[in-house]
């Protein structure tokens, strides 16, 4: 079966700088996409190609299986939430919803009605008469969404849609997203560079850079298999440690920068299939702080503790002074800082080549 | 700040400047114009009659120059915005490097003041000018058209004259339009007619507006164009006007056509303060 | 198909703004006495004209005095009123903007005939003085507008900060806002000067025969004889100066915003 959104081979330069570079991905019918990148990488490059509002410079662009790369913007019936909302400032909230319905030549009662449906689906029923500025910015949202669910979009587009909104609003309405997608089954995709909103909200995440696209997949297997150490750096809250080790020739013993370190355990077995240099991934949580020396930890001096509320995160500078600082998070004891202890790694979420960031090997 | 600061100083010979020799002149001129200068002197009287409006409301010559004229105005206002509209709409969002040029450009004839422009466009109207000429060396005429002297040239010279007018104004309020407004209604289907039609003119009203009052008012009370593209033949309002003040020098009767082109100005004025109540823009 | 369109209205707009300029400066060096298209023989004959004719000389002098001294209390003024709108309060700032913009807004021709009314009740009709602060008054909205713009790109706190440093205010101004706002000036004075120089509209009223400026004289005489060629080549020159003076601000300007 192929796939109800397919991107084949999608580029996009802006004079020299490179936005986009050769985007391959499938986005299945009903799915809940998240685009997830730092500033720059071109998630909104790619939005407003898919949108018809940019040009790619070549690639392929199939919507149930019709190639819509000519098709002008007004003719892809896809719908698209802009950051600011966009709503247009002389028109009331029922003509800004009636918007894409005169354009289709859909008055009377039925537009009537499907305007009630899509300001009902957000729940602004009874801010019909409103003119955009006597609304708040979650208001004129919601509005902003209605007015792109009432074309029935066979996409739905939205660039950065909670990022105008304040802590507590972004909470309930990112929920309030999440059920409006349940409830309309509209395929979805969603620009953002909040990982949270990425993992919470979508059912898989395509993860940008550089005008790539690294990895896709679902938040778990996002989280816990990063595919490069971009993604293990990127991802998470504090992001997983990254540290050089090199095999030092004799079976199981290996260097963390210029230091020895002999690990064990699941760690050992893994490390034991490494021939060359490669970063390996530890994710705070799945370090744990000892005062005495175990087998396979890794000695440090604890520089400073962060209270984050039922759990800590510690900053332990491993080895000697001005060694690597590794950051685990715990919700148990920890010991007052200066003392010294022993980090020890249980799991290893990956390993990664020094030169080009990608996987060394594939852990399961 | 209730006491007058230190920094009104700064601000007081220049409003002092402009209130005395500006303002004053303008409240001044109703006065003015209800005073007579009779037959054959060049002594004025003091007096508070209706005279001067009465000869020009009942003289067929002064009422079809106002005709005349206001047509005029009209007539340039529409082309300027016809053309004026689209250009500011290219220099606003497609221009990137020549917005710098463009803009001097149209500032340009500004600075010229009206009398070079019209003198390089005599010798494009003329008989022998540019167009005649070159419809002539393509074989496309053998006698002149005339320009000069008729309404089309003066039109063309206003139409010259007064387009950057329209055009700033439009640059202005086209530039705080956000792009994504015109992006959001093409992703909900409207094709590039309707989003014009529908997004960038209703919101580009207020420079719309402001423009046509411009290039109404200037057109209206423009006399060295149409003096000269008329070549004295064609007569407008404010020519009229220059002719009572400086040649028959009647200057009762001069200030009363000025006030009769003020009040038409006030008129609009009204006009367009009701519009704005009426307008999205909010304080 | 659409972007052509637009930006071919664009051009013919551009182009019609500046053609006739253009034809002024080709057609002052067409040989012929009066012009024709297509053109004769290329001459430089008129400009020899002009350096010689003592009559244009006079009037074009007349000009560059008013508008040198109607220039000088313009930008004075202009800058003044500027630091002095920044700095009120924005109630009453609205109302003071407008009476000193207003020259720009309302038409100088109604003005014109009240005030050469007035001129002559006080004597000073036809004088060098009349005619040089009635320049002044219509040019000093253009020097407040740059300057107002000029002075609202420059950090606020800078001064403060000069003041901090324990400048005293007029030190910390002199050092800190004058030399920001230097390119504002410059534009604003090279605007006050040609649009002064070239103004018709206001001189034909008030400027008598004692005091005649080129733009007058020019109008008298193509109101009755038609174009005297030496005249497009006065044009040409006075249109290659603005260009000059463009130019030569922009560059100031620029390396303003590099310093
Ligand atoms: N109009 C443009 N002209 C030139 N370069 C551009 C243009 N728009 C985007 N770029 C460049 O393309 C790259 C991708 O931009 P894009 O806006 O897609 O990033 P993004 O992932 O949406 O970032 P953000 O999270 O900051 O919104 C950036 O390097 C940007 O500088
Ligand atoms: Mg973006």
């Amino acid at each position: 079966m192929s796939a109800y959104l397919s991107i084949r081979n999608v580029a996009k330069t802006y004079g020299r700088s490179i936005a986009l570079n050769r985007i391959e991905m499938d986005v299945c019918r009903g799915e809940f996409l998240a685009l997830l990148g730092p500033s720059g990488s071109g998630k909104t490059t790619l939005l407003r190609i898919l949108s018809g509002l940019l040009d790619a410079d070549h690639g392929e662009i199939t919507l149930e299986g019709r190639n819509i790369s000519r098709t002008p913007a007004w003719e892809r019936d896809i719908g698209l939430v802009f950051q600011n909302y966009a709503l247009f400032p002389h028109m009331d909230v029922r003509t800004n919803v009636g918007f894409g319905l005169e354009m289709r030549r859909i008055r009377g009662s039925e537009a009537a009605r499907r305007i009630d449906e899509a300001l009902d689906t957000v729940s602004m029923l009874e801010f019909g008469s409103r003119m955009p500025s006597e609304l708040s910015g979650g208001q004129q949202q919601r509005i902003a969404i209605a007015r792109a669910i009432a074309i029935k979009p066979r996409l739905l587009l939205l660039d950065e849609p909670l990022s105008n909104l304040d802590a507590v609003l972004r909470q309930s309405v990112r929920v309030e997203l999440r059920e409006l997608h349940d409830r309309t089954g509209l395929t979805t995709i969603m620009v953002t560079h909040d990982q949270v909103e990425a993992l919470t909200l979508s059912d898989r995440v395509a993860l940008m850079e550089c005008g790539e696209v690294l990895q896709i997949g679902s938040p778990e297997d996002l989280y816990q298999r990063p595919a490069s150490a971009f993604a293990a750096s990127f991802l998470g809250s504090p992001p997983a440690n990254l540290l050089p080790v090199t095999p030092v020739g004799v079976p199981g013993e290996f260097k963390i920068g210029e230091m020895p370190w002999k690990p064990a355990g699941s760690v050992a077995e893994i490390l034991a299939r490494l021939t060359h240099p490669a970063n390996i991934a530890l994710r705070p949580e799945t370090l744990s702080l000892s005062e005495n020396h175990l087998p396979g930890s890794i000695p440090g001096k604890l520089k400073a503790v962060e209270y984050m509320g039922g759990e800590r995160l510690a900053h332990v500078e491993i080895f000697d002074e001005g060694g690597p600082i590794v950051l685990v998070r715990t919700a148990a004891e920890i010991p007052e800082p200066g003392t010294k202890v022993f980090v020890v790694p249980t799991v290893i979420t990956g390993l990664y080549d020094t030169e080009n960031g990608f996987e060394v090997c594939r852990l399961d | 700040m209730k006491r007058p600061g230190p920094k009104h100083y700064l601000l007081a010979p220049g409003v002092l400047l402009v209130s005395c020799v500006f303002l004053a002149p303008f409240l001044l001129l109703v006065v003015l114009s209800f005073w007579t200068q009779p037959e054959g002197t060049l002594l004025v009287e003091p007096s508070l009659t209706v005279e001067n409006y009465l000869r020009i409301f009942s003289d067929p010559y002064y009422l079809r120059g106002l005709a005349r004229t206001i047509w005029l105005s009209f007539a340039t206002v529409f082309f300027s915005l016809l053309l004026g509209f689209p250009a500011a709409y290219w220099i606003v969002r497609r221009a990137v490097r020549l917005r710098r040029i463009v803009m001097a450009l149209m500032l340009l004839p500004m600075v010229c003041g009206a009398l070079l422009p019209t003198l390089g466009l005599v010798n494009i109207l003329s008989p022998l000018g540019i167009i005649n000429g070159s419809l002539k060396q393509l074989g496309l005429i053998d006698r002149s058209i005339p320009l000069l002297g008729t309404q089309t040239g003066i039109l063309i010279g206003l139409i010259q004259a007064f387009l950057p007018l329209m055009v700033l104004p439009l640059v202005a309020v086209m530039e705080r339009l956000p792009l994504a407004l015109e992006e959001a209604a093409m992703s909900l289907g409207a094709r590039p007619p309707q989003v014009w039609w529908r997004v960038v003119m209703p919101l580009a009203a207020p420079g719309i507006v402001a423009g046509s009052v411009l290039v109404f008012c200037a057109a209206l009370t423009s006399f060295v164009t149409p003096q000269i593209l008329g070549q004295g033949k064609i007569a407008t309002f404010a020519a009229m006007t220059w002719q009572q003040a400086s040649l028959v020098l009647d200057w009762p009767f001069a200030s009363a056509l000025a006030m009769v082109m003020l009040l038409i100005m006030a008129a609009l004025a009204c006009m367009v303060l009701g519009f704005r109540r009426l307008n999205w823009v909010r304080p | 198909m659409r972007r052509v369109l637009l930006g071919g209205v664009t051009a013919l707009v551009v182009l019609f703004t500046v053609a006739p300029l253009i034809v002024l400066v080709f057609s002052s060096f067409d040989d012929g006495k009066f012009f024709r298209f297509p053109p004769r023989e290329f001459s430089m004959r008129w400009f020899e004209a002009a350096f010689a004719s003592v009559e244009y000389r006079s009037s074009l002098l007349n000009s560059a005095v008013v508008a040198v001294v109607a220039t000088l209390i313009s930008v004075v003024l202009g800058t003044a009123a500027a630091l002095g709108l920044q700095r009120t309060a924005l109630r009453s700032r609205a109302a003071l903007e407008m009476v000193l913009l207003a020259p720009l807004t309302l038409p100088l021709v109604i003005w014109a005939i009240a005030l050469l009314q007035i001129y002559s009740w006080l004597g000073v009709g036809g004088t060098f003085w009349g005619l040089a602060l009635a320049h002044a008054t219509f040019t000093l909205p253009f020097s407040v507008r740059v300057m107002l713009a000029t002075l609202s790109a420059i950090e606020p706190g800078l001064e403060l900060a000069a003041r901090s440093l324990g400048a005293r205010p007029w030190r910390a101004f002199a050092r800190i806002t004058l030399p920001l706002a230097l390119p504002g000036i410059a534009t604003s004075a090279a605007l006050s000067f040609f649009i002064s120089f070239n103004d018709v509209i206001v001189s034909t009223f008030i400027a008598g025969s004692s005091w005649m400026t080129f733009p007058v004289r020019l109008y008298s005489q193509l109101r009755g004889q038609g174009i005297d060629p030496t005249t497009l080549a006065i044009g040409t020159m006075i249109i290659a100066s603005i260009l000059i003076v463009v130019a030569l601000t922009e560059l100031f300007n620029r390396k303003a915003s590099r310093a």
